[in-house]
């Protein structure tokens, strides 16, 4: 076992406003399997929280006709083993939070509970991740909460659908291409029992898996828990076959669609690929920066487009850090059908301004405070500090990073912006789907 | 420089002692007066983060809407953050963003509630807004046309999302001739008429001391404690008569079909009203046995377990012993979403074909229990759930601060204090006959947003109840039980059964 002690502490320096500092320390621990844990201990807190990440999400399907089974495997999770044939029967006595998520990068499931119980989820997590007992009959009829969760997700729903659809757009190689729940099509037919033999196989692996515990309880009595638990848990080959890199976008690609029923608003989707999640450079920052400043409830594009035209009844805007090169992700719902053309003509307008003009200090003053000020707010219980430290180990590479996060957001200039819209925030890197109401079509 | 390096030293210091000062057990409370015409102020004065939470709950929601004016509160909340006496709507919003503030106004039925929260070094700045809209708002004209497009989108947007559709259509039938029967955001006629008067007219009616709880949390100091309550108190005197208003229910079972076509998937509320409170010793009873029948977002209730782990039939299946708002994206309700009267609901979502079979399952499992009631073994388990659970309630200081301020809204001063005895409390000897005094499974408001109404109308009338399940997977083991499910007779006639235009519902 390698533990590494580090005390790690973050100043809060926002220009002009904030000086506040916090201090997390977390250590790192590396069983001989490969099996990695990051505890923070805090004795501030009642509860613990027990997250255990799987390096492995929708991602990492790379099967034809087998897209969805890492989420479709999450929900076998809860099927129970041998020894606790009901998952969630065997942990309701301890009154948690337990639940689990899957992402395009990893698998989450987490436990938060009273600190005296964490002995007991240890031994039921462990025994759950090394001995789930599923059988086609239970893979068969778990598909069904599944694809009734595609429906009223994606199918029956008009937003799931159109961000389904400009991912599907914007990636033409990356397994970044298909959602996280899975093509209907293949849950209907084409996904097997052997599909989730398999990828529980090669990625249900000590070397595969990390786990993240906050809150009140003993270090080195939970490592040697761990170590019980988890110890004797034999590593898998790693995975055979590779994620393909998505090449460089040359040109803008479009498509309009027509959704099945004329209740809804006119919808449109913008997506600019943009860098993974790496802060050697501020490029992915100046456009988290960028989401923020542009699309705020202060932000000029949506009060240009919402509150001044009222071409549009809302406008978000997401530049989330992935594994490999995400998106930059405007959603607009349009107050018309006949108004698609403007209100993108003005989007495009604001960006293009950027470009050329560039953004006051005021601005991106504001944008990083408020970016900080939330990140400090979310760190206010065990669950979401877990959850904070396992997004950067396991999509980042390193939990640090949600240090270096703080840090960097600071030093983000007024030019970095310019430069970062000017590289990505343009027409040969756009992807755009409209999606319009039955009646308008 | 030196002043900066001063700064930073004072808040590792604070922090550093917070870090190990601070306990979950809901806070240190304060004594409330419980004279009437004043304030309530709440003080949860421990973090252990350099933040500053505020927590502001009228007493009055949508319930108070004037016949004619629906959405009347929702539209005099949203206008308080769009221009007070000192800043206007930009000001406002830039003078937020600048120091990472955060406000948020929310509409219940039966109250406002405002939510607002700073780091502590910016508290001054922040409170200088908040204040200011509190007490001296402007009510802008010019901010009337903007709000009322928004009001009218929050409007559709019900309509739009299939499940917030069902539900509030279910509460429009299961509280018809009641102030609960119109969303918090009003009729889509209704709001387009409202106007900054009325909004004026509203605030000072209800935005008095005698109907105001205030509170604060995370790291202030009694100074300025102080200088909150005297702000606050400068609120107009003023009372809000409480009342109840009873609604006469029909005798029989009744459904209503919300025409939404283009839809795979049906929603489906099943409930009634019920006649305890949290008041009621009963209510400790009522938690215990819904967590057995169908705890929110939780695999083990017997609706869950029957829907969806055996038959694959819906994404979940879950029943509520009282009105339930989900907190943000964790599974807990969120405090002070008051109704009086309460109802209990179920909720599931299948496939279009299987809306029958879920509907008489969950008639199925919620006979079972009022016949049966719970194994000892299986209520002490639930019990012990809610009882280990409750600490994920008050776990941060912004869920202590708006628990206590809940509270004083229920005149319940020990409600967290006592919330484990009084459910250890609860005995399986009579339990089904206590459920069915408010539980009894007839005279259930059925509702289902569907495609193809008229054909589902059909189909519960002549009782040819589909059952699909997923591809691959067998009836092993459940035949039985599936047959005596679709056997179920409803009783339902044509009369019980009505079908409504989704795009007419709140105009």
């Amino acid at each position: 076992m390698k533990r590494a002690a580090l005390f790690l502490q973050i100043i809060i320096l926002l220009p002009a406003v904030l000086t506040a500092q916090i201090s997390l320390d977390i250590e790192k621990t590396v069983l001989d399997n490969g099996l990695t844990i990051l505890t923070y201990e805090d004795h501030s807190f009642p509860t613990v929280s027990y997250q255990t990440f799987v390096n492995a999400g929708s991602r990492d399907e790379l099967r034809p006709g087998a897209t969805g089974i890492a989420h479709v495997f999450e929900h076998m999770m809860f099927r129970g083993t041998p020894s606790h044939p009901d998952y969630d029967d065997a942990v309701a006595h301890m009154g948690p939070q337990t639940n689990a998520y899957t992402g395009q990068d990893y698998t989450c499931y987490y436990v938060n509970a009273r600190a005296e119980f964490l002995p007991e989820i240890i031994a039921i997590e462990a025994d759950r991740i090394r001995n789930l007992d599923f059988t086609n009959e239970t893979f068969r009829r778990e598909l069904g909460p599944v694809k009734e969760e595609r429906r009223r997700f994606v199918d029956d729903d008009p937003d799931g659908f159109l961000e389904e659809q400009i991912y599907r757009l914007a990636y033409t190689r990356h397994t970044y291409e298909h959602p996280v729940i899975g093509w209907q099509n293949d849950l209907e037919k084409n996904m097997t029992f052997r599909d989730a033999a398999d990828f529980r196989e090669v990625y249900y692996s000590p070397n595969f898996v990390t786990i993240v515990i906050g809150g009140s309880f003993d270090t080195e009595n939970v490592l040697n828990l761990i170590q019980q638990h988890y110890g004797d848990w034999p590593s898998h080959l790693p995975p055979i076959g590779r994620i393909r890199k998505e090449p460089p976008q040359s040109k803008e690609r479009t498509l309009d669609l027509t959704w099945k029923s004329p209740e809804i608003p006119a919808k449109a989707a913008v997506a600019y690929h943009i860098p993974d999640l790496n802060y050697m450079d501020n490029d992915i920052l100046a456009l988290q920066i960028l989401q923020r400043m542009l699309f705020s409830e202060s932000g000029k594009v949506r009060k240009k487009l919402k509150d001044e035209l009222g071409l549009v009844e809302s406008i978000r805007a997401d530049a989330e850090g992935m594994k490999d090169p995400g998106l930059f992700l405007i959603r607009m719902n349009l107050t018309n059908p006949e108004n698609i053309d403007s209100a993108l003509t003005v989007l495009y307008s604001q960006i293009d301004s950027i470009k050329v003009n560039g953004v006051s200090k005021e601005d991106l003053v504001r944008a990083v405070n408020s970016m900080k000020a939330e990140y400090l707010y979310r760190l206010d219980r065990p669950a979401r500090i877990v959850g904070t430290i396992g997004y950067y180990h396991l999509v980042g590479g390193d939990h640090k990073l949600m240090f270096e996060y703080y840090e960097q957001l600071g030093g983000v200039t007024v030019k970095d912006l310019q430069d970062a819209a000017k590289e990505y925030l343009k027409e040969s890197n756009r992807n755009v789907v409209v999606l319009k109401p039955a009646d308008a079509a | 420089m030196r002043r900066k390096e001063g700064q930073v030293l004072k808040y590792i210091l604070i922090v550093s002692i917070l870090l190990f000062a601070v306990t979950c057990s809901g806070g240190e409370k304060n004594a409330v007066s419980d004279e009437p015409g004043i304030i309530k102020f709440v003080s949860v004065p421990v973090d252990r983060l350099p933040v500053v939470h505020f927590g502001m709950v009228i007493k009055s929601g949508s319930a108070s809407d004037p016949q004619g004016k629906e959405g009347l509160a929702w539209f005099t909340a949203n206008l308080l953050k769009r221009g007070s006496k000192s800043y206007n709507r930009e000001q406002i919003e830039k003078g937020l963003e600048e120091i990472g503030g955060q406000l948020d106004v929310r509409v219940e039925r039966e109250a406002i509630v405002i939510t607002g929260k700073t780091l502590r070094e910016n508290l001054d700045k922040y409170y200088a807004i908040f204040s200011d809209i509190i007490l001296n708002p402007k009510f802008p004209s010019d901010e009337v046309a903007g709000l009322r497009t928004d009001q009218e989108q929050a409007i559709k947007n019900i309509i739009r999302n299939d499940a917030r559709l069902c539900h509030e259509a279910f509460l429009r039938e299961l509280y018809d001739g009641h102030h609960y029967s119109h969303p918090a955001q009003g009729n889509l006629g209704s709001a387009a008429k409202l106007t900054a008067n009325d909004a004026e007219r509203f605030y000072r009616k209800h935005f008095v001391k005698g109907n105001v709880i205030c509170g604060l949390a995370g790291m202030y100091s009694p100074e300025f404690e102080k200088k909150f309550q005297d702000d606050m108190n400068k609120l107009k005197r003023g009372m809000v008569q409480d009342r109840t208003e009873m609604v006469a229910q029909p005798a029989e079972l009744r459904v209503v079909l919300v025409e939404k076509p283009g839809r795979d998937q049906s929603q489906i509320r099943i409930g009634k009203m019920i006649d305890y409170t949290r008041r009621d010793s009963l209510w400790y009873t009522y938690l215990a046995a819904n967590t057995y029948l169908g705890q929110h977002r939780e695999s083990f209730g017997r609706l869950y377990t029957a829907i969806r782990s055996e038959r694959g039939l819906s994404y979940g299946a879950y029943s509520y012993h009282e009105h339930f708002r989900q907190s943000g994206w964790s599974k807990n309700p969120m405090p002070l979403t008051p109704f009086n009267p309460q109802y209990f609901s179920i909720w599931t979502y299948p496939k279009r074909i299987n809306t029958e079979f879920a509907i008489k399952m969950a008639v199925h499992e919620l006979h079972k229990i009022l016949t049966g009631g719970i194994e000892p073994n299986q209520l002490q388990k639930f019990v012990s759930f809610q009882v280990n659970h409750f600490p994920f309630l008050i776990e941060t200081a912004e869920q202590q601060l708006l628990m206590q301020m809940e509270e004083i809204y229920y005149g319940q001063p020990d409600f967290i204090e006592n919330f484990e005895k009084k459910l250890q409390s609860v005995s399986h000897a009579n339990i089904s006959d206590i459920l069915n005094q408010s539980w009894s499974s007839d005279a259930l408001l059925i509702v289902v947003v569907t495609d193809s109404a008229g054909a589902m109308k059909e189909e519960l009338l002549t009782q040819e109840t589909s059952l699909e399940l997923p591809s691959g997977a067998t009836e092993a083991g459940l035949e039985d039980v599936n047959n005596r499910v679709k056997n179920i007779d409803l009783g339902l006639e044509a009369k019980d059964i009505r079908i409504i235009d989704a795009e007419k519902l709140f105009n």
